[in-house]
């Protein structure tokens, strides 16, 4: 579905991929996960044709991104960080904007908008920030494209609708579409991305799916310091440490916590080489 | 062409309450004079039979090209906006295609029909209240199919200022014609001043300065300056609006190509 072949890009003298691989199968949440600056949004405007690379090769659903094919596009929703909805009713809104989504599911978005419980009669420019990003978000699951990318999906969001957001994203996957979900919030997003990428000095660092690290890592809160040489990584937390260690045949599959995962693999990316499947 | 439609009616409902406005001016700026004639002279036909056609003019000139230049700054310029025009599933080229039919087909046309409708009342008011009227805008004279043929040729280079300037497009437009103005002026008249060499005795004076024969376009019939004038009349009708065009079409792309960087 996506494939990225030694993609280098910069912005004008500076560099921020070079020789960036990556490849995305449809039919599951990727969690895109990164330090401020390590060049997500970059990545994602990469994937659907926002940005054009300066060398290497790119296939996203079949397509050149950089021929931006309006069959490419039209399977394509991104919803951004920011962004803006303009003073109009619902009712407007989808007639000027459906035309452009073919597979998009009326019936659907209705039941996503009662899902986020968002008023019909009132104008979509009037929304609040989060009502707005719940409003494109039933916008884009309801347009049934083939990918789906999610740009810090649930910044504005209260707590609530955080856990409807993971409930109503998850309940929209099919085998044929792929969500990349951009984030800072792991932890709105436990139970929800799998696999995970790390994208990290424009490289992406680690690629895997929680079940096949947490066959070759284990994850516990200990007391002391560890000093043993299984450890991977290790942080001070309050009431011990949180270990990071590799796995033994013995011993039984732990929880994988992503805030963990992310910081031991930023800290020690090469122990993670062997540890990906 | 199902795109294009469509990319029209988005540019309506962004643009419906500025023609709003727009269409209200009009009708009090023609309004207004020909009541304050009626009102204040006695005699028939108090304003001058081309006074609409002349207003007709300036409205579609001045309001059009205003209306062009604005045509990217609220989605390809606009940092807030233009995120959903990046990612609008249309090609490039559609993106082009719609504004020019945008502000130079449909402007000129609801324009004229407007003004043919809002002279039309003007006139029966003027008849019911004062007992006479001018003469109403005739949409199918010639002249004003003409200045609309003008208007669509000299559309494109706003529409191309509208997509190369990133603010101030109008200004920043009418700035660079002035300029380019300036430059291919001082051009031709190196050029004219080197070809027409012998006809002159100063920089820019003839030989019957004093007596009042100054250098004319007649005096100085020649198949040069025929050939001029003919290459001068192709380039304006035939290949300024296409190139204008094309440039346009390619800065679209550069926008697309760089996520409006």
């Amino acid at each position: 579905m996506i494939t990225l072949d030694h993609i280098d890009f910069s912005y004008g003298k500076k560099s921020l991929f070079r020789d960036l691989d990556l490849t995305i199968p449809s039919g599951s949440i990727y969690g895109l996960l990164g330090m401020n600056g390590a060049g997500k949004t970059t990545l994602l405007k990469l994937i659907s044709g926002q940005l054009f690379r300066s060398s290497g090769s790119a296939e996203i659903l079949g397509y050149d991104p950089q021929k931006r094919s309006p069959a490419m596009l039209e399977d394509i929703f991104y919803l951004p960080e920011e962004f803006y909805l303009p003073q109009m009713s619902i009712d407007t809104y989808l007639r000027l904007n459906v035309p452009f989504y073919p597979k998009f599911d009326e019936a659907a978005f209705s039941r996503y908008i009662e899902t986020f419980k968002l008023d019909l009669d009132q104008k979509i420019g009037d929304y609040s920030y989060g009502q707005k990003k719940k409003f494109l978000l039933s916008f884009g699951l309801a347009s049934n494209t083939s990918l789906l990318i999610l740009d810090e999906p649930t910044n504005g969001l209260d707590i609530p609708s955080k856990t409807q957001f993971r409930r109503t994203v998850a309940s929209a996957l099919t085998g044929s579409r792929t969500f990349i979900i951009s984030t800072h919030q792991v932890r709105d997003m436990e139970n929800l991305i799998d696999p995970i990428i790390i994208l990290h000095d424009g490289r992406i660092i680690f690629n895997d799916s929680l079940e096949s690290v947490s066959d070759t890592i284990c994850m516990q809160v200990e007391d002391t310091e560890p000093m043993d040489d299984q450890v991977i990584y290790s942080e001070h937390i309050p009431g011990g440490y949180s270990v990071v260690r590799r796995r033994s045949a013995a011993q039984a599959a732990s929880h994988i916590n992503l805030e963990t995962l992310f910081n031991a693999v930023v800290t020690a990316p090469e122990a993670f080489k062997g540890v990906q499947s | 062409m199902n795109h294009t439609i469509h990319l029209l009616q988005r540019q309506f409902y962004e643009d419906r309450k500025g023609l709003m406005i727009y269409a209200g001016v009009i009708f009090g700026v023609l309004l207004l004079p020909a009541m304050i004639a009626g009102y204040t002279n006695n005699l028939p036909n108090t304003l001058s039979d081309t006074a609409y056609a002349e207003d007709f003019g300036s409205f579609l000139l001045l309001g059009g090209f205003i209306i062009t230049s604005l045509l990217f700054s609220e989605n390809m310029h606009s940092k807030v906006k233009q995120h959903s025009w990046l990612m609008l599933p249309v090609h490039t080229h559609e993106k082009l295609i719609s504004p020019i039919i945008w502000s130079g087909i449909l402007y000129p046309i609801a324009l004229m029909l407007y003004f043919s409708i809002v002279t039309f009342i003007i006139e029966g008011l003027s008849v019911l209240l004062f007992g006479r009227s001018a003469q109403m805008f005739n949409m199918f004279d010639l002249a004003n199919w003409e200045m609309v043929l003008n208007y669509f040729i000299l559309q494109s280079v706003f529409l191309l200022g509208a997509a190369y300037f990133k603010s101030a497009h109008f200004i920043k437009t009418v700035l660079a014609l002035i300029v380019g103005t300036i430059i291919l002026s001082l051009i031709s008249l190196l050029v004219f001043r080197i070809v027409y060499a012998p006809y002159f005795h100063e920089m820019m004076r003839g030989p019957g300065y004093f007596t009042g024969q100054y250098l004319t376009i007649n005096t100085l019939q020649s198949p040069l300056f025929t050939a001029v004038e003919v290459g001068a009349k192709i380039l304006y009708w035939f290949v300024l609006a296409p190139f204008c065009w094309v440039v346009t079409y390619f800065r679209i792309r550069e926008v697309q190509a760089t996520d409006a960087v």
